[in-house]
C-alpha cells in the first residue's frame, strides 16, 4: 500500500544543468505509472530521485503523505531494478535475492522459504545456486526483478529494465512484467524510452520532455488525445503527419494546403475553430487513418488527395508507404494492408480520414492541440 | 612439427617452415643462451667442488645439498627472506588500499599528488638504500633528528641487529605502498557504481558495502599486485647491500646469501645447490599463487 506524491520537484546539477523543472504527478496505490520520453528529459533523474540516489534541489517527494526527501534510500521501503541488472557478481543467484533480507536481520529459515517461493514464480530454482554470469540476458533481469520482489516492498521503481535485452526477449519479458504487476498489485513507476513499453505496461503514462511534463494520462487517452505535438510525435509508429496548411470555412471547416488541394475536417471537437479560422494551422494525421483509395471506400467525413509514392516498407501483414505531394516538404507515412498494391513512382489516390485526426497551433513541440473535448486536461 | 603448428597452413610444404624459425631464431638463441644454458649449467655445477678463483672441480655427488640443508645460514636466510617478504607485502598492500580509499574521489592536485606519491618507486633501489643511509644516521641523520625531538631514545638503524631488517623494510615500504595504491585506485575504480546504488537500495550499511560489495570485488586485482610484489620482494638485495651488506646476519635474504656464497666467498658449487633448491621453493609458491588467483577469476564473474 503506497502512493507517492511529486509535489513541484526540481533537480539542477552542480554544473547548473536543470534537469528536471518542478514538475507534480500524484501516483495513486498499486498504480503502474510509466514516465516515457526521449533521454534527457529528466525521467531518470525523477526516478532516482524517488529512490534516493538523487538529491532533491527542490520541492518534495511523498510516500504516502510522508516526506521522503530526507530519508536514506534504505529507509524508504523501495526496490530498484537497474537497466545493467546491477547483480552482484560474486554473489550466487540465491544470495542475490537473499542479500537484501538478510541486511534485515531475517531469520535463515524464512529467507529460504522467500527466495524460493520467488525463485518458482520467476522459474529461476534451477539457476538458484549460479553466479550472474552463468545465466543469460533474460535470466540476469529475472534475477534482478526477483531480487526486487522478494522484498516485498512498499514501491518498485525500474529504470529501463529491458532496453538491454534483444527484441523477442523484450517481448517476452513485458509479458511477464505486466503479468506480475497484476498478480502483485504493488505501486510501481517505471521508467522507459519505449512507447511500446509505455503503451502496454502503463496504467498510465507520463510522457516527459526537457524536464517538464507534456501529458499524464491512460495508455489509450495518450494515444488518441494528445496533448500537444510533442506527445503526438513521440507516441505512436510511425510518427504521426503533420502538414502545414490554412483553416476556412466555419459550419464546414476545410483544411487548405498549399495549391489547390483541400481536405474536409470531420474531427467531433471543433469549439476552438472559429477563433482560427483564416489562419494558419497543423494538421495531424496518423498514418493508419490513411487508405489507398483504389481498395478502400472514401470513409465518411474523408477526402481524396493522389499523391505519388516514392518508398515501400513492407512488413509482411501490412505495409509503410511514403508519399509525396508538390508543396509537401516532407514524406507523408500510410500504413496499409500489405496486398493494396502500390508501386514506387505511380500516383495513386489516398483517402484521409479526419474524424480520428488532430489539428494544432503552428509552432513547436509545445503547439495545442485544438481538437481536445473542453475542460480537457495536461494531467488526468 | 613447424608445419602443423600454423593454422590453416594445411599442405605448405617445409620451406615455410624454415622461413618461420629464421623468425624465431635470434629471440630463441638469445633464451637459450642466457636463460637454458645458464638453469642446466648451475644444475651441474651443484654437484661439484667448483670455486672461483680454483683450477679444475671433482664430482662431488649431492654434498653440496647436504651442507646447504645442514648449516644454519641457509635456512636463516630463507626465514629472513619469508619474514621481509610478508611484512614487506602485508604492510604496502595495507598502506596502498587505505591510502586509494582516502583519494579515490576527485579533488583539486590529484593528479599532482599521485605524481608526487610514484617518484620513490621510479628510482632504482640500491639509490633508494644509499638515500636511506643519510637518513638513518645514528648521529646526523633527520630521522633520529626527529626521534629525539620527542624525547625519545632513537634506534640504531644500521647497527642494532633489532632494528636492521625493520630500516631495510622500511625503505621498500615507502618505494613500493605507491605501487599497491595505483593498483588500488583501479581496482575501486573497476566497480561499477550500479552496484552501490542497487546495495544501497538493499538497505547495506557502509560497513557491509565495504566488506560485501567494495573488498570482494577488489579482491582479484589486489591478488595481482600482492602476487607481484611477492615475486618482486624475494629477491631483495639492493636495499640489503646498501643499508647492512650482504653479510649481516639479521638482513641476510636467500639474494644476499647467493651473493656472499657465490661472489665474496667464492663457493660456486654450493652457492648453485641452494641456488636450485630456492628455485623449486619459488617455483611451488608461484604454483600455489596463480591457482589461487585462477580460482578467484573464474569466481568472479564481472558479466553482470
Amino acid at each position: 500500500m503506497a502512493s507517492i506524491d511529486i509535489d513541484h520537484l526540481v533537480k539542477v546539477y552542480d554544473n547548473g544543468f536543470k534537469a528536471v523543472k518542478s514538475i507534480s504527478l500524484p501516483i495513486r496505490d498499486k498504480e503502474f505509472m510509466v514516465l516515457v520520453g526521449p533521454s534527457g528529459c529528466g525521467k531518470t533523474t525523477t526516478l532516482r530521485m524517488i529512490a534516493g540516489l538523487e538529491d532533491i534541489t527542490g520541492g518534495e517527494i511523498r510516500i504516502d503523505t510522508r516526506r521522503i526527501n530526507e530519508v536514506e534510500p534504505k529507509d524508504r521501503d523501495i526496490a530498484m531494478v537497474f537497466q545493467n541488472y546491477a547483480l552482484y557478481p560474486h554473489m550466487t543467484v540465491f544470495e542475490n535475492m537473499a542479500y537484501a533480507l538478510k541486511l534485515r536481520g531475517m531469520k535463515r529459515a524464512e529467507i529460504q522459504t522467500k527466495v524460493d517461493e520467488t525463485a518458482k514464480m520467476l522459474g529461476l530454482t534451477d539457476h538458484l545456486p549460479k553466479l550472474p554470469k552463468q545465466l543469460s540476458g533474460g535470466q540476469r533481469q529475472r534475477v534482478a526483478l526477483g531480487r526486487a520482489i522478494v522484498r516485498k516492498p512498499k514501491v518498485f521503481l525500474f529504470d529501463e529494465p529491458l532496453s538491454n535485452l534483444d527484441a523477442k526477449l523484450r517481448g517476452e519479458m513485458r509479458y511477464e512484467l505486466k503479468t506480475l504487476q497484476q498478480k502483485l498489485a504493488t505501486t510501481a513507476v517505471y521508467v522507459t524510452h519505449d512507447q511500446i513499453e509505455a503503451m502496454t505496461l502503463g496504467d498510465r503514462i507520463t510522457v516527459m520532455s526537457a524536464g517538464e511534463i507534456q501529458q499524464v494520462a491512460a495508455p489509450t487517452v495518450i494515444y488518441d488525445s494528445p496533448y500537444n505535438r510533442f506527445v503526438a510525435s513521440f507516441i505512436g509508429t510511425p510518427v504521426m503527419n503533420f502538414l502545414d496548411g490554412t483553416l476556412t470555412g466555419a459550419d464546414q471547416p476545410v483544411f487548405k494546403l498549399p495549391g489547390d488541394a483541400a481536405i474536409a475536417l470531420a474531427m467531433p471537437e471543433r469549439h476552438e475553430f472559429p477563433s482560427f479560422a483564416g489562419k494558419p494551422i497543423v494538421l495531424g494525421i496518423r498514418p493508419e487513418q490513411l487508405s489507398h483509395g483504389g481498395y478502400t471506400a472514401l470513409p465518411k467525413g474523408g477526402s481524396t488527395i493522389p499523391m505519388q509514392v516514392t518508398l515501400l516498407e513492407i512488413m509482411g501483414d501490412h505495409q509503410y508507404v511514403y508519399l509525396k505531394r508538390p508543396g509537401f516538404e516532407t514524406p507523408i507515412v500510410m500504413k496499409c494492408n500489405a496486398h493494396h498494391r502500390a508501386a514506387v513512382g505511380e500516383t495513386i489516390p489516398i483517402h484521409i480520414d479526419t474524424t480520428m485526426s488532430h489539428a494544432f497551433e503552428p509552432g513547436g513541440d509545445q503547439a495545442r492541440n485544438l481538437t481536445l473535448p473542453k475542460g480537457f486536461t495536461r494531467q488526468a | 612439427m613447424t608445419t602443423a603448428a600454423a593454422p590453416g597452413g594445411g599442405g605448405r610444404s617445409g620451406s615455410g617452415g624454415w622461413g618461420a624459425a629464421a623468425v624465431v631464431a635470434p629471440a630463441l638463441i638469445l633464451l637459450i643462451a642466457f636463460n637454458v644454458f645458464p638453469l642446466f649449467y648451475n644444475l651441474i655445477l651443484s654437484f661439484t667442488s667448483a670455486e672461483l678463483g680454483v683450477e679444475g672441480w671433482t664430482w662431488v655427488g649431492t654434498r653440496n645439498y647436504q651442507r646447504v640443508f645442514e648449516r644454519p645460514e641457509y635456512s636463516a636466510a630463507l626465514r629472513t627472506t619469508a619474514l621481509f617478504v610478508f611484512l614487506a607485502v602485508v604492510c604496502e598492500l595495507a598502506l596502498g588500499f587505505v591510502l586509494a580509499l582516502a583519494l579515490h574521489r576527485r579533488f583539486a592536485g590529484k593528479t599532482a599528488l599521485l605524481t608526487a606519491l610514484l617518484i620513490p618507486m621510479m628510482l632504482p633501489p640500491a639509490v633508494m638504500g644509499l638515500y636511506a643511509n643519510l637518513l638513518y644516521d645514528g648521529d646526523y641523520g633527520l630521522l633520529n633528528q626527529i626521534i629525539s625531538g620527542f624525547g625519545v631514545a632513537p634506534p640504531q638503524w644500521r647497527t642494532d641487529p633489532a632494528w636492521k631488517l625493520t630500516a631495510v623494510l622500511i625503505v621498500d615500504v615507502w618505494m613500493w605502498t605507491p605501487f599497491m595504491l595505483l593498483i588500488s585506485l583501479a581496482a575501486l575504480g573497476s566497480v561499477p557504481r550500479h552496484l552501490y546504488e542497487a546495495a544501497e537500495v538493499d538497505r547495506a550499511s557502509a560497513w557491509m558495502v565495504f566488506r560485501r560489495i567494495t573488498i570482494p570485488l577488489c579482491a582479484p586485482l589486489l591478488a595481482l599486485a600482492a602476487l607481484l610484489r611477492t615475486t618482486d620482494a624475494l629477491k631483495q638485495f639492493d636495499i640489503v647491500m646498501a643499508i647492512t651488506g650482504p653479510n649481516d646476519q639479521a638482513t641476510q635474504t636467500v639474494s644476499a646469501l647467493l651473493y656472499q656464497g657465490l661472489f665474496a666467498d667464492g663457493k660456486v658449487g654450493r652457492g648453485s645447490a641452494y641456488a636450485c633448491v630456492v628455485l623449486v621453493l619459488v617455483i611451488a609458491l608461484a604454483t600455489v599463487c596463480t591457482r589461487y588467483l585462477d580460482w578467484l577469476a573464474r569466481r568472479q564473474g564481472r558479466g553482470a
